[in-house]
């Protein structure tokens, strides 16, 4: 389990990198095609946007598995242990119904969007929504796994072993 | 009532820990429910919000800011201003906020200024016996000039919230960020004379001359930067995505000190930083399309006109509200829950966007120092292993003229405005 976990995870980080490479590609090369060899090229507004969602998506994934999304921190770090495990078991709660809804939408308004092509270069815009459900799928995934983790694990009973915050 | 309701929710979320984007979100879907609007909006307004041009720019200039934190600039910038600075009373003091000037107009986040030179200039002044409370509470305010004087995020975020040129953002900055440094530097100054603070070694040519040659890539950045912007040659998207390009020849050709197993860690790392703000940019604008669903932006607009109040109350009224939030939240949400709902009416009444904007920007600055909750305190808190208050007790005099410089942007819409007249973005 904990092997195939991380495969995904490099596989992401790997997709992540790659978006973020080609991001500065392509706004590099709208400024160059158009003032060093004055022939603009016209999708590379599209192209960065699309990039930016996929990024932004994919990261947050990341950023869920890592524990690093921004949180508001100064009361709960002032709970004791046993408040603060049932605050993490609310929040994975919550986020896991949030996902799942946006899993069910994402997917809907992605469909919705298939038969339609980007202006420029006519990519089908359904393809670039479709980081809203595939992310909202991997994050419902971690989040399940961290639900599970705090389950079986609570305050007192074998805190020894750790594990993930 | 609904609106309130799920305001309270998200409040209680914050409260228990569930990720800022997160909860905003979740309090956006449950109205969605409880209004009986279709929730397909929540992912329309996610992929909308980050379906955007000018945010592009954000993780570019992370990007590029992360890139030059390896490459050794921020150490060249430092000697730099020191041979430029050092010689005064106080001198490392005034090398802190002059090194963090140079240093902002490449980067555009405080906290990566702060963790870049709050490593190499904080252990400095401590060997040369300065207190280390003061020497971290320094550090802490000149970092909040990087998000003041271009590039900036919250001035991109600001610019992609209510549609403002960036650009024209960007120059507005100039002027007040040159204001807090100088300001800085005569608190240091005035510190210097009362503690008794020797000067550093004598000024020398020789010395300004090669760390200048030293520095020149470092300091030929802001000048590509805000020349390119200046000269309409490229928007500020562009702008960072030649700030990544410049930063990968200088780190790969000219410094020497990139391999391809770092750049790949910082690809992924910076897309990460970035994504954890961008998914609370997604979620805050569909938490706006809420209020806007409930007309609160135009309710509030129309008070401040029907009660016939001036302008600079309303700005008063908003420099106190983020001004009040900066002690408990970070800048990007802060901007994000406030900006939407008080933005039509300082449009209404008149006030210029940039001005607007500028004034924001600095309650940001003020709100990354003040605790409980400051994003380049906790940097510094963390570099010198020192209680966030007893830092903040240093950065009290910090603080304050940051807060007063605040309120001088606040009273004369000039300063920001001047600069982006003169050059025709205005």
């Amino acid at each position: 389990m904990k092997a195939i976990a991380t495969a995904v995870d490099r596989a992401i980080e790997a997709v992540l990198a790659l978006l973020m490479a080609a991001m500065t590609v392509v706004v590099f090369a709208g400024v160059v095609y158009r003032y060093a060899l004055h022939a603009p090229l016209g999708w590379t507004e599209e192209v960065g946007k699309f990039l930016l969602i996929w990024a932004s998506l994919l990261g947050t994934y990341i950023a869920v598995r890592r524990a690093e999304n921004i949180r508001v921190d100064a009361i709960y770090d002032r709970m004791g242990s046993r408040a603060c495990w049932l605050c993490r078991i609310a929040t994975h709660l919550l986020m896991g119904a949030f996902l799942v809804a946006l899993l069910v939408e994402g997917f809907r308004y992605a469909h919705a969007f298939l038969a339609q092509t980007s202006p420029m270069l006519e990519i089908s815009v359904g393809w670039v929504y479709s980081a809203l459900p595939i992310s909202a799928a991997l994050m419902l995934v971690a989040t399940l796994a961290n639900l599970k983790h705090e389950l079986f694990h609570p305050p007192g009973a074998g805190n020894a072993a750790g594990g993930a915050p | 009532m609904i609106l309130a309701a799920v305001c309270l929710a998200i409040a209680i979320f914050f409260v228990i820990g569930v990720p800022i984007a997160f909860a905003i979100g979740i309090g956006a879907w449950f109205y969605m429910l409880l209004a009986d609007i279709p929730t397909v909006v929540l992912a329309q307004q996610v992929a909308t919000a980050s379906e955007s041009w000018v945010l592009l720019a954000m993780p570019l200039f992370v990007l590029a800011g992360l890139l030059l934190n390896d490459t050794g600039i921020a150490q060249r910038l430092v000697d730099f201003a020191a041979a430029l600075v050092g010689h005064l009373r106080g001198g490392l003091g005034m090398v802190n906020v002059l090194a963090n000037m140079l240093f902002g107009g490449i980067s555009g986040s405080a906290v990566a200024d702060s963790a870049a030179l709050g490593s190499i200039l904080i252990p400095g002044m401590k060997r040369h016996g300065y207190p280390v409370p003061f020497a971290a509470a320094l550090t802490s305010s000149a970092a909040s000039i990087g998000i003041i004087i271009p590039p900036s995020l919250p001035m991109i975020l600001f610019g992609a919230i209510t549609g403002t040129s960036v650009g024209a953002l960007f120059i507005g900055g100039i002027i007040p960020g040159i204001l807090v440094g100088l300001t800085l530097m005569a608190v240091v100054a005035w510190l210097a004379r009362r503690n008794d603070w020797k000067a550093g070694e004598p000024f020398s040519w020789c010395k300004l001359y090669l760390a200048t040659k030293r520095a020149a890539l470092g300091l030929g950045m802001p000048i590509l930067l805000i020349g390119g912007i200046l000269g309409g040659i490229f928007t500020p998207t562009e702008a960072a995505g030649v700030t990544v390009v410049y930063a990968l020849v200088v780190a790969t050709f000219v410094y020497r000190s990139l391999d391809l197993k770092a750049v790949y860690r910082t690809l992924v790392n910076a897309g990460v930083l970035t994504a954890v703000v961008m998914i609370i940019i997604a979620t805050s604008f569909t938490f706006g399309w809420v209020m806007t669903h409930q007309q609160l932006p135009q309710h509030v607009a129309q008070w401040f006109l029907e009660l016939a109040l001036p302008a600079e109350l309303l700005l008063l009224v908003v420099a106190a509200i983020l001004l009040a939030l900066g002690f408990i939240m970070h800048g990007d949400p802060m901007l994000l829950i406030v900006v939407p709902v008080v933005f039509p009416a300082a449009v209404a009444l008149g006030i210029d966007p940039v001005h607007f904007g500028l004034l924001c920007v600095m309650t940001v600055a003020v709100g990354q120092q003040t605790p409980p909750v400051g994003s380049t305190l906790f940097v510094v808190s963390a570099l010198t292993k020192l209680d966030i208050f007893t830092v903040s007790r240093a950065n009290i005099p910090f603080i304050l003229a940051l807060t007063a410089i605040t309120f001088l942007v606040l009273f004369f819409p000039q300063l920001t405005l001047w600069l982006p007249k003169l050059v025709g973005l205005r």
